[in-house]
């Protein structure tokens, strides 16, 4: 008989997940994982995961199972998470499954429920997220790209910027101009837009480790049916807001961090490291490994309490602050381990499908790229300045 | 321990702490005396705050790890001066541990009757002095221990000698001959004994357990004093930084409360990261912990976060210092109380390099 994953204890759920980990997860997909140097993976290999996860029914843990999830329990999605981080399964990107999918179970009409949610799953359309803009960063609120309601019809007009994986997505989530008032609790709204619509233009921003991430998205008399409108017309900021706690508060960071740390560990204390640097490290891993434990024992404890939670928003800016400054110091230990050695531009060695020669490169020797790429982690989705004074304002009360 | 028992329990404690508590009047070295402590300390071993840290088999109420940490968050917070950590937690779940030699011992411990204190040359700062205290040489147990907490008051010593790896668990009367208490005040408002031992010999002492009975319990003594001192850390923790917020709200400079300045209000989100994560490690860990084997199982955990504790303490106590401004330097406020007790748990197994180097040694 099969185990039921929903009921079962959390023991055999545990081990039910591991077993179909081993079993399903490729080599080459593993590879793909440790390689990856942000929170993006290859795209070709974070897709192949999707498309095997969708198979079995585990694309989505978190989303209820009458919208094609699995309808976990807060322990169960962090153990699946757990485990897949311990195989080094690739990390799907959070634009669809973690961050819209729950605003559309939240506040989609049924059409757009049914229409969009497989799609997500299957990994049909690949969405970005049209959120900061050139002049609206850190003070989101001040977003300018306009829509203006015209017939059946929104007319878009704007750009938006740092737009993650644009080049690979056929569709985008925005929040665009729709009212005229300064305050963006009545003015704002959440629209759906097809990236092959006339009028858009999607630009890529090259990193400073040579890849490209982020890119810039321009839309000009973009027409968007008013169908596309998720939320009441000028309520977008409270679809925001909630979407905004998915992005920060739904990634669980102990789970990567653990794994690491662990990494770093084995490898500081491998021959590669001489022996006075690796002793001269060890504090600085204790003391990481401390905030890391700490960090697992905060999330695992919001992770059981989010429901009726009120400050589950501001909490999510605690683990995002947390979790993003304690990655930036494993990268800094990374590098430090590394010498002269990790200081080599990487060209073939960190693209998993590349089959033409390359030097042999584990995770690690990408450290450089990690560091550097990480800079940005406590900037994107609220820098850690803002999270402060998320923290000051909503938990204070300052 | 069940909820009833456990609701009543701390509706004691609060209603205790609230009404007949205040640390102005029981800290030593000031207007109290050794009495007053000593008094309390039988009052609360009477309302059953001592019996319920102990198992059933041994007449207690079979409290757990996160009872003892919530019973410590309050100690924190309301910065009680008290023998209770290192007689009943410390020396109790030793005497605890050792099967039938410590039951009488025990009994009258629970109820009050009696305090004890460990003498353990392992919390030292330094190297110095002779480690090992062999019993079988007539005489030849000497060691200078140091500052240890309430050593002028208790009734009894409990002393760990080790000989080549093998401990011993020797019973010394406080006020034997082989035994010197030079009487201090602590700068936490307890008082501290800086505790000779000279020619002890087998005459002086009864021996009450040998071998890995003593060795495991004296480790698991060691485990459930950290907890008891991180969550006494996480209570004075949350004080300061309630203090903290509610002063600057009501400060002015500059013709506004000084809580509008986001310098200010970033330094308090970061005390709040870390009095949080303090505090729910803390939490997550004694969750866990029911039996004495247990705390063995979570050794490393309970070592990261005495580690966790004497870093992130150190943060707070240093930021709502400099969040107060001078007003933070006066024996007037609680706040440099908290500090200075703070500072006592820092250093309490030796200080924080000692707590991290203990981690490193383990792995290694």
């Amino acid at each position: 008989m099969k185990t039921d994953l929903n009921t079962c204890d959390l023991r055999t759920f545990r081990t039910e997940i591991e077993r179909f980990v081993s079993v399903n997860l490729p080599p080459s997909l593993q590879q793909a994982s440790r390689l990856a140097t942000s929170v993006f993976c290859d795209f070709r290999a974070m897709m192949e995961w999707q498309k095997l996860l969708h198979y079995n029914g585990m694309a989505a843990p978190a989303w209820p199972s009458e919208f094609g999830g699995c309808g976990w329990d807060p322990e169960r999605i962090l153990i699946f998470r757990e485990v897949c981080a311990s195989f080094d399964a690739p990390q799907l990107t959070s634009m669809g499954i973690q961050m819209l999918g729950p605003i559309l179970i939240s506040y989609g009409t049924n059409a757009q429920k049914s229409e969009l949610l497989p799609r997500i799953l299957s990994g049909e359309d690949f969405w970005c997220q049209g959120y900061s803009e050139p002049s609206a960063g850190s003070d989101l609120g001040a977003l300018s790209t306009k829509a203006e309601r015209q017939g059946d019809f929104y007319v878009v007009n704007g750009s938006k910027i740092w737009t993650s994986l644009a080049q690979h997505s056929n569709k985008i989530f925005c929040l665009v101009r729709s009212a005229k008032e300064k305050r963006p609790n009545n003015s704002i709204s959440f629209l759906l837009i097809d990236l092959d619509t006339p009028g858009v233009e999607v630009r890529p921003i090259v990193s400073l480790d040579g890849a490209v991430e982020q890119c810039e998205v321009f839309f000009t008399d973009v027409k968007v049916p008013v169908e596309n409108i998720v939320g009441d017309e000028n309520d977008g900021w409270k679809v925001a807001l909630s979407l905004l706690e998915h992005e920060r508060g739904g990634a669980s960071y102990y789970v990567g961090l653990r794994r690491k740390l662990e990494l770093i560990k084995e490898y500081s204390e491998s021959s590669l490291v001489s022996r006075i640097v690796s002793e001269r490290c060890k504090d600085e891993l204790l003391d990481i490994e401390a905030d890391v434990l700490s960090l697992t024992y905060l999330e695992r404890g919001i992770a059981k309490s989010t429901e009726g939670d009120s400050r589950i928003g501001a909490l999510s800016s605690l683990t995002k602050l947390i979790g993003t400054e304690l990655g930036q110091r494993l990268d800094e230990v990374s590098l430090s381990l590394r010498g002269r050695d990790a200081l080599v531009v990487m060209e073939h060695e960190l693209d998993p499908y590349y089959a033409g020669e390359k030097s042999a490169c584990d995770k690690d020797a990408a450290a450089f790229n990690s560091y550097i790429n990480n800079r940005a982690s406590t900037i994107y989705g609220g820098t850690a300045q803002i999270q402060r004074n998320i923290i000051a304002k909503k938990i204070l009360m300052l | 321990m069940n909820s009833e028992e456990r609701d009543l329990l701390f509706a004691s404690v609060d209603k205790y702490l609230t009404h007949s508590y205040n640390y102005y009047d029981f800290r030593l070295g000031g207007s109290a005396s050794s009495e007053n402590v000593m008094k309390m300390y039988k009052e609360t071993c009477d309302l059953g705050w001592s019996a319920f840290v102990f198992s059933e088999e041994v007449g207690g109420f079979g409290g757990a790890a996160i009872d003892i940490a919530e019973l410590f968050e309050k100690f924190g917070s309301y910065r009680v001066v008290t023998p209770y950590l290192e007689s009943q937690i410390t020396a109790g779940t030793i005497l605890s541990g050792i099967g039938e030699t410590g039951d009488a011992l025990l009994d009258e411990l629970i109820a009050g009757n009696i305090t004890l204190c460990v003498l353990d040359n392992s919390d030292r700062y330094s190297d110095t002095g002779p480690t090992a205290l062999n019993p079988d040489t007539l005489g030849g147990l000497t060691c200078d221990y140091g500052a240890v907490p309430w050593a002028p008051v208790v009734d009894k010593l409990l002393v760990i000698a080790s000989d080549n790896g093998k401990d011993t668990l020797l019973l010394v009367d406080r006020q034997s001959p082989c035994v010197s208490v030079e009487c201090r005040v602590g700068v936490d408002g307890a008082l501290v004994g800086k505790v000779k031992v000279h020619d002890l010999g087998k005459d002086d002492c009864e021996i009450l357990a040998e071998g890995s009975v003593v060795s495991d319990i004296r480790k698991v003594a060691c485990l459930k004093t950290s907890i008891a001192l991180c969550a006494e850390a996480v209570g004075a923790m949350e004080s300061m930084l309630r203090q903290t917020v509610e002063y600057t709200k009501t400060r002015k400079q500059f013709g506004q409360s000084i809580s509008n300045f986001q310098v200010l209000q970033h330094m308090m989100a970061d005390m709040f990261i870390a009095q949080a994560t303090s505090r729910e490690m803390l939490k997550g860990i004694a969750s866990a912990i029911f039996a004495d084997s247990d705390y063995l199982a979570y050794e490393r955990e309970i070592m990261l976060l005495k580690h966790k504790i004497n870093k992130e303490s150190k943060f707070v106590r240093h930021s709502a210092m400099q969040c107060h401004g001078g007003i933070a330097t006066t024996d007037e406020l609680m706040l440099g109380h908290y500090l200075k007790r703070l500072v006592v748990i820092d250093n309490y197994f030796g200080g924080p390099h000692l707590d991290m180097d203990r981690i490193i040694r383990k792995a290694a």
